[in-house]
């Protein structure tokens, strides 16, 4: 036990059947070659070439930013009184810091629409006819990270502060209508 | 000359032949591989613990999903809540050896399954976790430090092929390497700026934040360009003999400054639990874990015993 098996007079390999270690072989020869070869072809350009689920996990932290991404939505009652905050109301699992689940969606017009449906069907379910929420808004705003500070959406000066829209004022029944449940 | 050339090639390929199987199928102490599977599945019970509170969100259909999947979310908020607790009921009894290749089987179907419905908050951990159930399923890691084998259930083998600690060994140090050439080819890397976007993005730590307020811009370039250099060749260090402590040691290193400085989950904890079991030498590892846990030879005896005493009947099947 003391002494490494690595010593050439080990032979305890000699136990596993000989197809058994043909077949092991080959498996990890193919299994590397399907790592190798798309662990070099992603970098180089050649997307089709990497497979899941390795590829997943060669780009962490591979880019940034260096801006902190802040998506909010905000809905209209049909009398035309804003709609209770909608985010904190449904999206409660921390993703990350000043950021939940909402805030990590792929920043694209179908996904953001997949989103809004769904926050009009959330909230127009659990509401009385009457305080349905007619439209909704979803913007996008970003700001510089700063050295040795958090920095809050509300903490952030508007002239540091850029915006982009997705929707504004969107019909709710539209968006329930064109995004199946 | 033909006649001596043609006698060194078959020597040189009898060689290989002989390395490449003690390399692979050689029987070697299983300790490391058990305890890896220990702490690796301990990490999957507390991950699955804190998505509790959450499933309805994460995974019921009362949450916000992208259905890519064939899967997706077709869970009511009781039976999303139910799933994840069964997740950890299964890591939790693969940890302790319970039944444990089934249970690491179902941890794996449940983590997969969960992986499938929130594609929003999927993290490259997951599936690293998925390749490594995949993997400890077929291995011997049951064989010791598990309930199994108190209990009587499984036979204790000190001794199983080292296939599978191979494999695992493989799994991690090519991440290693295509994270470096990825890294290597990304222009924001070398000059450290990644590095301190990270220091100041959503995934830094309060003390994170804290060092990037005065950490010197020659320090930011050279993690970043280190972190490049250790990536690219740790594996060599790691899957070599003379210098595989230090490797080790580097990685510990790396993925506790990586706990500290910033918040992305069990990615650390998971890789340092790899780097400690997997890659010293199976045999000398498990001379040192046995004179470390001296009680595991000890109270295993003494549990067959009673367990012998307690259920003459059961022991003879």
């Amino acid at each position: 036990m003391g002494k490494s098996n690595s010593h050439s007079a080990d032979q305890s390999w000699r136990k596993v059947k000989l197809p058994v270690r043909i077949a092991a072989s080959a498996a990890f020869v193919l299994w590397l070659f399907v790592i190798v070869s798309g662990g070099f072809a992603w970098p180089s350009g050649l997307m089709q070439f990497s497979h899941w689920p390795w590829n997943q996990s060669w780009f962490m932290f591979y880019r940034s930013s260096g801006k902190h991404y802040f998506m909010q939505a905000k809905g209209t009652l049909a009398d035309g009184s804003s709609a209770p905050p909608l985010i904190d109301r449904y999206f409660k699992f921390p993703a990350a810091f000043h950021s939940s689940r909402f805030n990590e969606v792929t920043r694209d017009d179908w996904h953001v629409r997949q989103m809004a449906a769904y926050l009009c069907r959330k909230y127009n379910r659990e509401a009385p006819y009457a305080a349905r929420m007619a439209t909704i808004s979803v913007w996008d705003t970003w700001w510089d990270d700063k050295r040795g500070v958090r920095r809050y959406e509300s903490e952030i000066p508007a002239a540091e502060k850029q915006t982009w829209n997705y929707l504004t004022n969107e019909p709710c029944s539209k968006l329930e209508m064109e995004v199946p449940q | 000359m033909e006649f001596s050339l043609r006698n060194w090639s078959r020597g040189r390929l009898t060689a290989s032949y002989e390395a490449w199987n003690r390399y692979f199928f050689s029987e070697m102490a299983v300790d490391s591989l058990a305890l890896y599977r220990v702490f690796f599945c301990l990490v999957v019970f507390l991950e699955s613990m804190s998505w509790l509170p959450y499933s309805e969100e994460l995974f019921s259909t009362e949450g916000f999903h992208i259905r890519y999947s064939f899967f997706s979310a077709q869970m009511s908020p009781l039976e999303a809540k139910a799933f994840v607790i069964l997740l950890g009921v299964c890591s939790l009894s693969a940890a302790i050896g319970y039944y444990t290749r089934l249970n690491l089987a179902l941890t794996l179907i449940c983590y997969a399954f969960l992986h499938s419905v929130d594609f929003i908050n999927e993290k490259a951990v997951e599936t690293i976790v998925m390749v490594v159930l995949s993997i400890l399923v077929f291995s011997p890691c049951n064989r010791l430090y598990s309930l199994d084998v108190y209990l009587g259930r499984l036979e204790r083998r000190d001794k199983g092929s080292v296939f599978f600690q191979r494999l695992l060994q493989w799994e991690f140090v090519q991440i290693y390497f295509f994270c470096g050439v990825t890294k290597m080819m990304t222009p924001e890397w070398p000059t450290g700026k990644v590095i301190i976007d990270s220091l100041t993005g959503r995934w830094a730590s309060d003390t994170g934040i804290w060092l990037s307020g005065w950490i010197p811009e020659w320090a930011v370039r050279g993690a970043g360009f280190g972190t490049i250099i250790f990536e690219l060749f740790v594996g060599v260090l790691l899957l070599t003999r003379p210098l595989r402590w230090l490797g080790v040691v580097l990685c510990l290193a790396f993925h506790l400054s990586i706990e500290i400085f910033l918040d992305i989950g069990s990615l650390g904890r998971q890789f340092m639990a790899a780097d400690l079991f997997l890659f010293f030498n199976p045999d000398r590892a498990a001379v040192f874990i046995r004179a470390l846990v001296p009680w595991s030879r000890r109270s295993l005896q003494r549990i067959q015993e009673s367990t012998r005493r307690l259920r003459p009947a059961a022991s003879n099947n």
